[in-house]
């Protein structure tokens, strides 16, 4: 917090305000690329996922130039305190979309071989629903970010228990899918690389939560992160 | 980020670091001008402390009161406790010319006197009667020009006027004229402020080293500076001390938000 | 801000003749032409000043010695062979020295002209023969030379001073007459036609002046008659026409006298007489001088002034000289002339350079006259001045300068003090006169009451100057000091007075040349007087350079022009060399910080 929004040397301020600029603009790009993904996958729409899989490249191409001018303010204009937590919280965020955006292309790489699988009953829409919910804390997180407010950012951080209890549940649904049927091996695999993703892409999320609380604050969060994914320490079918 | 703090502290952690300096309730006016409010503040033993703050916002006042320097302006009040050692130093018995013996001083424009370089550093402990013979006087004179990092520049050269050495050599000059006389603390007023910036570093390096031996204190506009140099920094906004800590500290996440929009450049 | 951006193409040439450019130039050429006229005329009034001075002075470099054997017989100077000098002292050596002159010229035999050849040496020539004599008594009862200091006015003939003898062309031979006291003189040429011309030019000189007095009788005629015409009363007419009547007899008389004079002049034949008012005619013929009394065509009659050794037969190897100067208009007498000529030609007259000028006190006489007492009184008085003005004055600048806080009372001393520096120089000899003499009892005439006056008016200057060249060192040194732990006092004494050593140094130099040359406040308290000991104390009497300077200077004797013009060029290398001394001590002391 500071007396003055603005920096004397306005140069500066433009500076990180583009930085900025660029991180909500690929936020916004990843927001869209996991809808685009999960509706692909529902409607079996392969036209839409090969257009995801492109759209990533695009995604990549931002999280570079994120780097490179990031490294650049750094250099000309040796930020510290909150603008150094600004440089660094944007390095970090751009490395977690990024995360994301592979996460979505990978989903979206699997689309084509699950249309020509046998569909799995009601998969399609728990996964619409997991990436409905990751969508969402995306986008909370990144207003979080542009409005500085850690307690949205705290919020989120605790959604990601829920994303944590969906991927439990659909991992113990096609568990339960491949034991009736071992043609739904396959297809079930896929599908529970698709659930894993989603549940990475959650983590990611919390990891943009944190760094905006680390911004607004200036400490990390304590270690209070929910981890509620139970899956490692799943045996054989039947406990829980 | 936090790791490397806890580093930081217990480093410090290993050497005395007693209060050598105390300041309570210090007011200094200027005639009518109130230019001091209040300064309360403690300087550790063996460390480098920072005084850092927009243009007139009384660190070097604040700096000058503690060798007593602002005795010699006319309409320069001192009020409040300020110890050294635990002994106050505007006590009436305290002689401000032995003060000054003890705590040594280095100014912004490097001022070395009009002599040979030995008599430079050979002056102080002429006048405070520190050396018994000229034998006693070599010693003393080589050991302070070995602490300024002068000597291997300037032992084959002693009797040579100091004024003929470059800015950064003056000033290591000037601090090895001001070691001389066995001081405890040294006061620097923007010590590097008239030097290019080879020079500069090479003071920085030799402030780092001094370290070991004294509690210095150091004036500095660049925050660049207090942040390579010091352990310990006070930021000084419009004659109040808004805030004194760690340096890494306020450098990375100051409590106070005139600190924080100092040290980032939205106010100066 | 981006106003006031200029489209490229605007704004001013760099190349090009413009207007403004051609008025400029002008302008700084009149400016530098300024300046050098300025320097050019303070040059040449500087120049003016100097050579004139100097031109004066060069009269002064050189003294003339007449010598003479002169006879030291023992009964005269030392009867009983004591060889003890109070004795010999007390002999009249003036006596001894005029028989010497007397011995060489026989033949003056008139009181007066005796005492004209009395004049010829100087008064202080006899001492100096006593000196030589007491000094080596074993001189007594023999016959030595000695070289006799010339007079004054010898000198000064030397010198050209009263004019020369310049020669006429002569080709006729001459023969004299004598008739016992006067000579005749023939020349078988028309020799004597030059003076003859020169005196009947002067009757026409006198005829004219005559004339013009005349018209102004006349014109006393012309009033008292216009008043007699018209005047009220009879008495009154009366008075005035009588009054017109004796200016026009004075007119008329003066008118016929004129005449009388033009009259002869016109005469071709004749004679004229010389009397003192017409230049001298001189002949010098076989070693003997003759004065012209009256000239004719080709005689004249005359006087001898000096004798030859055998009676002179007709020659043609004789010389006629005449005078630049009437003998009226000169201090030196035509017997003078002859005599001098005559032991110059003998060779008995040398001049050599006045050493004495430069070794000897003060004197009524101007041959014996120096500037040694003047310069040890003005050495004396310096140092006084010298010693009292610099250690009060540094110390004063001193403390107002480092320790003296900035109060009403301080500004108030500084005022003074500046004030102090302009004041008229009597003013402070007005107050020595008061308080060192009336009231502390300080001799008079003493380089201690003179010192004292001028360590007063000296102070000021020395104490701005000492006062400006410390606070021309930078802060900077004094916090250094200050830092180190050195005390005020030691700050001041170790740091700041030796870099402003030079400044002072100049001040105080100023200040002593000044006082070198103050002439006002040493009258006032009476360095005037007449000093002939060299002083060899503060407390003797004594006298300073340019009080000397100004005494001579009302000394109605010619030969003090030139000592005087010769002590103003002393004053004037005096204060060259204290000038040197302070730029040589300057550089000595410079130190760069």
């Amino acid at each position: 917090m500071t007396l003055n929004e603005h920096h004397i040397a306005s140069a500066f301020d433009r500076d990180l305000e583009s930085l900025q600029a660029m991180i909500m603009k690929m936020g916004g790009l990843v927001e869209t690329s996991i809808n685009d993904a999960a509706k692909a996958l529902l409607d079996r729409d392969e036209d839409l996922a090969n257009r995801v899989r492109a759209a990533d490249k695009r995604i990549d191409a931002l999280e570079e130039e994120i780097n490179l001018e990031a490294a650049r303010i750094i250099a000309l204009r040796a930020p510290i305190a909150g603008d150094l937590r600004t440089v660094l919280t944007v390095m970090k965020i751009s490395a977690n979309l990024e995360r994301c955006g592979d996460y979505t292309k990978n989903l979206a790489k699997r689309t084509p071989v699950l249309v020509q699988l046998s569909p799995i009953e009601g998969s399609s829409r728990s996964i619409r629903r997991m990436a409905r919910e990751v969508g969402q804390m995306l986008k909370d997180a990144l207003n979080a970010y542009i409005q500085r407010d850690a307690e949205l950012a705290e919020q989120v951080r605790q959604r990601d228990d829920d994303v944590d209890q969906m991927y439990n549940a659909l991992f113990r649904e096609f568990l339960t899918h491949m034991m009736e049927d071992p043609r739904n091996i396959t297809p079930c695999m896929h599908l529970h690389f698709i659930a894993k993703n989603m549940e990475r892409m959650g983590d990611q999320v919390t990891s943009i939560a944190e760094q905006v609380i680390y911004l607004v604050t200036g400490e990390m969060p304590d270690e209070g992160r929910p981890k509620s994914d139970m899956t490692p320490y799943e045996s054989e079918a039947g406990d829980s | 980020m936090n790791e490397l703090l806890n580093i930081e502290s217990s480093d410090l952690m290993n050497h005395s670091n007693d209060i050598k300096i105390s300041a309570r309730g210090v007011q200094v006016h200027y005639g009518s001008n109130h230019a001091i409010k209040d300064v309360d503040v403690d300087i550790q033993d063996r460390m480098v402390t920072a005084f850092i703050g927009p243009s007139g916002c009384g660190k070097s006042t604040f700096l000058r009161c503690i060798n007593r320097m602002n005795d010699t302006i006319d309409i320069c009040r001192v009020d409040g406790l300020i110890t050294l050692d635990g002994a106050d130093i505007y006590a009436p018995s305290v002689d401000p010319v032995q003060l000054r013996a003890k705590v040594g001083m280095v100014f912004q424009k490097p001022n070395p006197f009009p002599k040979s370089i030995y008599d430079n550093v050979a002056y102080g402990p002429r006048i405070h009667g520190l050396a018994k013979s000229k034998a006693d006087l070599d010693v003393i004179v080589e050991k302070s020009l070995r602490r300024a990092a002068l000597w291997t520049e300037s032992k084959d050269r002693l009797a040579e006027p100091g004024t003929g050495l470059s800015g950064g050599q003056q000033q290591r000059l000037c601090i090895a004229r001001a070691v001389a006389t066995e001081p405890e603390v040294l006061l620097m007023d923007e010590p590097c402020s008239a030097l290019d910036p080879i020079a500069t570093s090479q003071i920085e390096d030799l402030i780092d080293e001094l370290r070991a031996n004294y509690s210095v204190i150091i004036v500095t506009h660049s925050m660049q500076q207090a942040a390579r140099v010091s352990q310990r920094t006070a930021f000084f906004h419009l004659g109040n001390l808004v805030e004194y800590g760690e340096t890494g500290h306020i450098f990375t996440n100051p409590e106070d938000p005139r600190t924080e929009s100092y040290i980032t450049g939205r106010i100066g | 801000m981006s106003d006031l951006t200029l489209a490229p193409g605007d704004g001013h040439s760099l190349s090009g003749d413009t207007v403004a450019l051609k008025r400029r130039r002008r302008a700084e050429w009149r400016l530098k032409a300024y300046g050098i006229a300025a320097i050019l005329l303070a040059g040449a009034a500087l120049l003016v000043l100097l050579s004139s001075v100097v031109f004066k002075a060069v009269g002064a470099l050189s003294e003339s010695y007449i010598t003479m054997p002169v006879e030291l017989a023992a009964d005269r100077i030392d009867p009983d062979a004591t060889a003890d000098p109070k004795i010999i002292y007390r002999a009249d050596f003036n006596k001894i020295a005029r028989d010497a002159f007397r011995a060489r010229f026989a033949s003056v035999r008139d009181r007066k002209v005796r005492r004209q050849l009395n004049d010829l040496i100087s008064v202080g020539a006899s001492f100096e023969l006593a000196q030589k004599v007491a000094d080596d008594p074993s001189l007594i009862g023999q016959s030595v030379d000695f070289r006799f200091l010339a007079s004054d006015v010898t000198d000064l003939y030397l010198k050209g001073a009263y004019g020369r003898l310049v020669p006429v062309e002569t080709g006729g031979t001459l023969g004299l007459q004598t008739d016992g006291k006067d000579i005749e003189i023939i020349s078988d040429a028309n020799d004597f036609d030059d003076v003859l011309d020169i005196l009947k030019a002067q009757l026409i000189d006198q005829a004219r002046s005559l004339r013009a007095q005349a018209g102004l009788q006349d014109n006393g005629v012309v009033e008292f008659s216009r008043r007699a015409a018209d005047a009220a009363s009879d008495s009154d007419r009366a008075e005035n026409e009588s009054l017109a009547a004796e200016r026009a007899q004075a007119r008329d008389r003066l008118l016929t006298e004129a005449t009388d004079l033009e009259a002869r002049a016109r005469a071709t034949g004749g004679a004229e007489a010389l009397d003192r008012g017409s230049i001298s005619a001189l002949i010098r013929v076989a070693g003997s001088w003759i004065k012209l009394t009256e000239v004719g065509r080709n005689r004249a009659r005359g006087t001898v002034l000096l004798p030859g050794d055998s009676p002179v037969q007709p020659t043609d190897d004789w010389a006629l000289l005449l005078s630049d100067l009437p003998e009226k208009a000169r201090k030196i007498s035509d017997y003078q002339m002859a005599w001098i000529e005559d032991l110059q030609a003998a060779g008995a007259v040398d001049t050599v350079f006045n050493w004495r000028f430069f070794t000897a006190g003060d004197s009524r006489d101007p041959e014996l006259a120096g500037i040694w007492g003047a310069t040890v009184g003005s050495f004396w008085t310096m140092l006084v001045t010298f010693l009292l003005a610099f250690p009060i004055g540094v110390l004063s600048a001193i403390y107002l300068e480092e320790f003296a806080p900035k109060n009403r009372l301080t500004d108030f001393i500084e005022v003074n003090i500046n004030n102090l520096a302009a004041v008229p120089s009597i003013i402070f000899g007005l107050l020595g006169l008061s308080v060192f003499l009336g009231f502390f009892g300080v001799p008079r005439s003493a380089p201690l009451a003179g010192g004292l006056v001028l360590a007063l008016m000296t102070l000021p200057t020395i104490i701005i100057a000492a006062r400006v060249a410390m606070a021309a060192v930078p802060p900077s040194i004094r916090e250094a000091a200050l830092g180190v732990g050195a005390s005020e006092v030691q700050t001041a004494f170790h740091h700041v007075l030796p870099l402003a050593v030079p400044g002072i140094l100049t001040g105080t130099i100023i200040g002593m040349a000044r006082a070198l040359g103050e002439t006002a406040p040493l009258i006032t308290i009476g360095m005037v007087a007449f000093i002939v000991d060299i002083p060899t104390g503060i407390t003797d009497s004594a006298t300073v350079l340019p009080v000397q300077v100004y005494r001579w200077s009302d000394f109605p004797e010619r030969a003090f022009e030139a000592r005087t013009a010769a002590a103003i060029v002393t004053l004037l290398v005096f204060l060259v060399l204290m000038n040197a001394l302070a730029i040589f001590l300057r550089r000595r002391f410079e130190r760069r910080w």
